[in-house]
């Protein structure tokens, strides 16, 4: 079974003015989370979709999947207060239904709403083959680190950058076993599941992702993507 | 949902367009297979017609031959995983009422010749999009067990079959099919698997003529060693289409019927002396309705055809970025040698 598992318990606290999070903003009369969700909706390998959401945000969600005829999405459960422990909440739904050693789980952020079929496609091949994979482009900037803000410390080499984007994914027990053994040790502040797979001593594969499969996280890249979709709305005789 | 379209925005660009995917509760939802790009879309994609009409046309989903699978059907028409071809010619029907031309219900014609007609991937969008939506009529369901990389030369099919209604079968018992091109080869299944008559091809390319394995075959130059056909069909196009059109009159028996299926975008001169001589007569085909798309989806259940479809698919090219999109269009360009399409799947 391939299950999504969508992200949306971020609070949205760099979008400006609003305080409503940003996969809740409507995009073209539909919450940007709708288009994401849809994404997966619509592609033939996903058999089912669990969303982990604010808590204050669940009814809404239950709401929309029945307005918007998402009929792939059978759970939706409540985030913790960290992206670790949200996807960890969402994993431990899951073991309750008796989800599969080999089910792959494909983690996806819901502000990342241009995600493609063909990224889908090849999170959900190459997990079969590696049973973990990460959703990359190549980094076309060079990646500067600094620790005191000031200068910098390291210039590393660009052809070997990439851009971590989403889905990462996983088999059931790669990515449940990686959470576990990462609150065994007090781990719980980590941003990305691959770096727990990695602790773990396992090879995470790339994927292809894409510059379109950007991120909304700031109030810039939500002007990106209304500016992209005015520009496909351009009429044809 | 966001998709990305492709659209050639200017000659010999394409650019990628972002919008949101649109649907209601009268439209069927489906998920584009296989598509196939057809000698109209070069001409397009190379700026090659007239400067105005690209004016018009710009920004433009190329397109029209493509096949899908059905995600949701509101309509419960068809069954969410059915296999469908994508009808490319819609008519405006709220125009019927007041129109004075009155020939859409002569069955050699059809709706498409209405002059309101709109035809994808020229006087609107392609199917060049991960996600399209429609409603049902624009649909013809295919058997799941045919491949898409079959089924998406169901378009060309159809307009061959367009073609074969304008034979009067009970008196062509001499056909002669002028091409060694892919439009000619499918007019030559339809006639051979289909309609189970003998056909005589005649071309330029030797190699390309061996691909018509249940036809008689004959160059150009060899072309009066063959003579008196009852009807001769034109799939040459191009300033080509001059040359080809005078042999076939030379050739022709009298009172025979003479089907042009080439595309010329300029006049070509033709000899009206012997046309007038043999009394022939001169039929234009190149759409198809929805009935002959139904001929094809059960047309495409007969094995044989199936087999002698299989060496047309060239190569299947994903496609993930403008590039290859970019990629795949050159293949087809520079592909002047062999029969068949490099055809495209998202």
């Amino acid at each position: 079974m391939n299950i999504a598992l969508i992200l949306a318990a971020g609070s949205g606290t760099r979008m400006g003015n609003t305080n409503k999070p940003k996969q809740f903003l409507s995009i073209y009369n539909k919450p940007l989370i709708v288009h994401t969700i849809e994404a997966f909706e619509m592609h033939d390998d996903i058999d089912m979709i669990l969303i982990v959401t604010n808590d204050t945000y669940i009814d809404d969600v239950k709401i929309w999947c029945k307005q918007y005829d998402l009929t792939k999405v059978q759970y939706i459960v409540a985030g913790g207060s960290s992206r670790q422990e949200s996807v960890y909440n969402g994993l431990k739904k899951l073991e309750k239904i008796g989800a599969k050693d080999d089910d792959i789980i494909l983690i996806h952020d819901a502000a990342r709403p241009l995600i493609s079929q063909t990224i889908i496609t090849d999170n959900i091949e190459s997990c079969k083959k590696y049973h973990a994979v990460d959703t990359v482009i190549p980094s076309s900037d060079t990646i500067i680190r600094s620790i005191d803000k000031e200068t910098i410390c390291e210039i590393q080499k660009r052809s070997e950058q990439y851009q971590g984007q989403t889905p990462q994914s996983f088999t059931f027990k790669v990515i449940n076993d990686a959470h576990e053994y990462a609150k065994s040790i007090n781990n719980t502040e980590t941003t990305d599941d691959c770096r727990l797979v990695l602790n773990m001593g396992k090879e995470v594969h790339l994927v292809n992702g894409s510059k379109l499969n950007f991120k909304i996280t700031t109030f810039d890249d939500l002007m990106m993507l209304k500016a992209l979709l005015k520009i496909g709305k351009t009429g044809v005789m | 949902m966001f998709i990305t379209k492709y659209k050639v925005t200017a000659p010999e660009v394409i650019e990628e367009f972002v919008s949101t995917l649109e649907y209601d509760n009268e439209s069927v939802l489906v998920r584009v297979d296989m598509m196939a790009i057809c000698k109209a879309d070069i001409r397009y994609f190379l700026g090659k017609r007239d400067k105005h009409v690209l004016d018009m046309k710009y920004p433009l989903a190329p397109i029209h031959e493509a096949v899908g699978t059905v995600i949701k059907d509101p309509t419960n028409t068809f069954n969410k995983g059915d296999k469908v071809i994508l009808i490319p010619n819609f008519v405006n029907e709220s125009k019927c009422l007041k129109c004075k031309h009155t020939r859409c219900n002569r069955p050699d014609l059809g709706k498409n010749y209405c002059p309101y007609a709109k035809f994808k991937s020229s006087s609107s969008d392609g199917f060049m999009t991960p996600f399209y939506s429609c409603t049902p009529d624009l649909l013809v369901k295919y058997d799941s067990s045919i491949s898409s990389e079959i089924a998406v030369f169901s378009e060309l099919l159809s307009v061959s079959n367009a073609c074969c209604r304008r034979i009067n079968f009970n008196e062509a018992e001499y056909i002669a099919l002028f091409g060694d091109g892919i439009m000619s080869y499918m007019v030559y299944l339809l006639l051979t698997h289909v309609y189970k008559k003998e056909v005589s091809v005649f071309g330029l390319n030797e190699d390309k003529l061996s691909l018509f394995k249940h036809a008689k075959t004959y160059k150009f130059e060899d072309y009066n060693k063959k003579n008196g056909f009852d009807t001769l069909i034109e799939c040459v196009g191009g300033k080509g289409s001059e040359f080809a059109i005078n042999q076939m009159i030379d050739i022709a028996k009298i009172g025979a019927d003479l089907v042009l299926m080439g595309v010329s975008e300029e006049n070509v001169s033709i000899n009206t002396r012997k046309i007038l001589e043999k009394g022939i007569c001169l039929k234009g085909v190149t759409r198809s309705t929805n009935e002959d798309f139904e001929v094809i989806s059960t047309a495409l259940n007969n094995p044989l055809l199936v087999e002698e479809l299989k060496p047309l698919v060239l190569s299947v090219n994903t496609i993930q970025s403008v590039n290859d999109v970019y990629a795949t269009y050159e293949l087809e360009i520079n592909n002047t040698k062999v029969v068949g399409k490099n055809l495209m799947k998202f």
